[in-house]
């Protein structure tokens, strides 16, 4: 499976990505919502995009909901992964597309168990210890 | 501003010390605990984050220049003898844990909306306002100290990035 992290913090992109790593996904970073559109559009698209909130140049609302408009893209997982913790702004994520919520700071646990949720954890290898 | 929002001086320290224990837990990999009361000194670094809306604040992080350089290592999983983060690594990582904070303390706040994006300066919290909550944090060879300003921050001069550590600080070697 292949993610795409967006987070303006390349040490939470780091953070991120190690137990999406560790769940044997292939991850390609990007550093704002423009540049996460970029990727998505030069291919090949991910499963999953993990998205942060508040980044310069184009924020995570503006690229769930731009990402949401293309049919294209449809397939991707959206989940949200921020600060941003009041019920409102986790209605608004939702309402503009995103499937998942996960609210910093969390644990590589609780990652995976929205990872779970989703259905986007793989199934072990054959022959690999669970 | 509501009464209610103007009656609020901020948000509970013990609510605030919660929000640092979780960030410290999951961040840092560390169990905080209350620390004795640090003074800033010249060369700590003081990472920033505004709150704005009809709460408006502050939350700053300030910890010495090893300690920032501990955080760095610890939230990129370096082993020992991985080479030193780069200077702007360790500005990241020290900005990234006070977005946390900010976000996690914002949402203690009736009236608080938008976070800022985060800086980092040198030295101690260059912020007007009333400092609300102040909360000395200690872990393992380390100690770091959180504020909750109200008011509007003034503009910081800042760097968002320190100057290199002295070469053979590592926090690794220190602990």
């Amino acid at each position: 499976m292949r993610a795409l992290v967006i987070d303006d913090s390349k040490t939470m992109r780091r953070i991120v990505s190690r137990v999406l790593v560790g769940l044997a996904y292939e991850v390609v970073e990007a550093a704002d919502g423009q540049q996460a559109l970029d990727a998505l559009a030069a291919g090949p698209l991910p499963d999953l995009a993990c998205v942060d909130w508040n980044m310069p140049v184009m924020d995570g609302l503006a690229l769930v909901t731009q990402v949401r408009a293309n049919r294209d893209w449809r397939d991707i997982t959206l989940m949200m992964v921020t600060t941003e913790s009041e019920h409102s702004q986790i209605v608004r994520a939702l309402a503009a597309g995103a499937h998942e919520y996960l609210i910093k700071p969390f644990t590589a646990e609780a990652l995976r168990e929205k990872l779970d949720l989703l259905g986007l954890v793989p199934a072990p290898l054959a022959g690999t210890p669970a | 501003m509501s009464a209610a929002v103007a009656a609020d001086p901020g948000p509970p320290v013990a609510e605030v010390w919660n929000v640092v224990e979780a960030v410290w837990e999951s961040l840092l990999e560390a169990w905080p605990s209350p620390a004795e009361p640090l003074a800033v000194e010249a060369d700590w670094l003081t990472a920033v984050v505004s709150v704005d809306g009809d709460w408006s604040g502050a939350v700053a992080l300030s910890c010495p220049p090893r300690t920032a350089l501990h955080m760095s290592r610890t939230m990129l999983d370096l082993a020992w003898d991985d080479p030193e983060p780069e200077p702007d690594d360790i500005a990241d990582a020290v900005r990234e844990v006070v977005n946390v904070l900010g976000g996690n303390v914002k949402a203690l706040v009736a009236g608080a909306r938008a976070l800022g994006p985060p800086v980092l300066a040198v030295g101690r919290p260059n912020l007007e306002g009333n400092l609300v909550a102040e909360l000395h944090v200690g872990w393992p060879g380390h100690a770091a100290r959180v504020g909750v300003w109200r008011g509007h921050p003034r503009p910081l001069t800042h760097t968002n990035t320190p100057a290199a550590p002295p070469a053979g600080r590592s926090a690794h070697s220190q602990n």
